[in-house]
């Protein structure tokens, strides 16, 4: 499925106003301009415009584009990903998210984060990267590795590896990851 | 607050134990020293350390981008380091404020000293206090309010969660456990990276 202009415009627009929410300050002329400038959120406008021109075979600009994102904030996204609206990173330095990555609306990233499929996928058969629902929280130097499935509402901690598939609410730490979440039962 | 005079000793003793660290004999890899990142950073470090308490703070910001750009480092004026601080030439450092570290400590990259990873955090009681001659490993991290005693060594990849009370110890792992305690008088004798010449 294609991304058009007009989404492209509309997921921007809902990226600001998640971000607007989150500073709890409303979204004012002057407030669209800081976002633009603000090197947290230049790389999520750029990345949205990299799909776009990928999507539509102008492969040639997307990866202008991205070269961009890499030397000026050292953020390499990949444009065949899906990522949904409400995406917003904190600090932008050092995040890697790999190819045939689907992450859910509402997802928050530090700095330091790596999102892709096995970085050994020619001796494991698989180019699938992680699949993620809604709300995900990574704390800064955590990483999500592999064909794995995470449920929505999940938090990873601060330099925790996860590489095997977790429920709903789960709350990640260690490496390997582990859930520690309090469960009702 | 610290003089422009203290602001100029900070810097020799950040050159001295750079140039210790690198075994930079000759007069051109002295000269060198100064153009690596980890030196610039520790350079911009110290003037907006010194310009955000003048009315010179404007200053602060360019020094700040200059900083990001050729090292990628993030660290506040308003934090307090001492003299002999070596940070790693990858850069990627990140230190917020209200945080106090002692002389003679190693950040080697990719390190977060910040409370902002914790909710609901009193900015006017808690803070991080490091010792002297600590080493921070590559991606080793410190998110919370606690205090490190002198001569810790953190290694690679590994969050310190917990307070660090006794000196001379070795950290390791997500969360990070004590693995092992040296004496902290003997450490300070063999290991270059705590050493130098202002003990």
């Amino acid at each position: 499925m294609v991304q058009t202009l007009r989404e492209t415009i509309s997921l921007i627009k809902q990226d600001m106003q998640v971000r607007s929410e989150h500073e709890q300050r409303p979204l004012t002329y002057y407030r669209v301009f800081r976002y633009l400038l603000k090197s947290a959120s230049l790389p999520i406008v750029l990345y949205r415009w990299q799909v776009f021109f990928y999507q539509h075979k102008l492969g040639f600009i997307s990866s202008l584009i991205k070269l961009m994102n890499n030397i000026i904030f050292s953020v390499k996204i990949d444009p065949n990903t899906e990522i949904g609206p409400g995406f917003q990173i904190f600090h932008s330095s050092y995040i890697f998210i790999g190819p045939n990555v689907k992450i859910g609306k509402n997802c928050l990233m530090a700095h330091q984060n790596t999102v892709t499929a096995s970085p050994f996928y020619d001796a494991l058969g698989s180019t699938r990267g992680p699949t993620i629902g809604d709300n995900l929280l990574l704390g800064c130097g955590a990483s999500i590795v592999g064909d794995i499935t995470l449920g929505n509402d999940v938090k990873v901690t601060v330099n925790s590896t996860v590489d095997s598939s977790f429920p709903d609410n789960a709350v990640l730490i260690g490496v390997p990851a582990r859930n520690i979440a309090k469960t009702d039962s | 607050m610290v003089s422009f005079r203290a602001t100029l000793r900070n810097i020799k003793c950040d050159y001295i134990r750079r140039v210790q660290l690198e075994r930079a004999d000759g007069l051109l890899s002295q000269l060198a020293v100064w153009t690596k990142p980890g030196m610039v950073g520790a350079l911009c470090y110290r003037f907006s350390h010194y310009f955000v308490y003048t009315r010179l703070r404007f200053l602060c910001r360019p020094l700040l981008l200059l900083e990001h750009l050729y090292a990628r480092n993030e660290i506040s004026p308003y934090a307090e380091i001492g003299p002999g601080l070596v940070l790693g030439d990858i850069g990627a450092i990140g230190i917020t404020p209200h945080i106090e570290i002692g002389k003679n400590c190693t950040f080697m990259g990719f390190n977060t000293v910040s409370l902002n990873g914790v909710a609901g955090v009193d900015f006017t009681v808690d803070q991080i206090i490091i010792g002297d001659h600590c080493v921070f490993g590559n991606r080793s991290k410190v998110m919370k309010p606690l205090r490190i005693a002198n001569g810790a060594q953190i290694k690679d990849n590994s969050l310190v969660i917990f307070d660090v009370k006794q000196e001379g110890t070795t950290l390791c792992g997500v969360p990070a456990k004590r693995k092992k305690v040296d004496v902290y008088r003997d450490i300070v004798k063999w290991n270059p990276f705590f050493g130098g010449l202002i003990n």
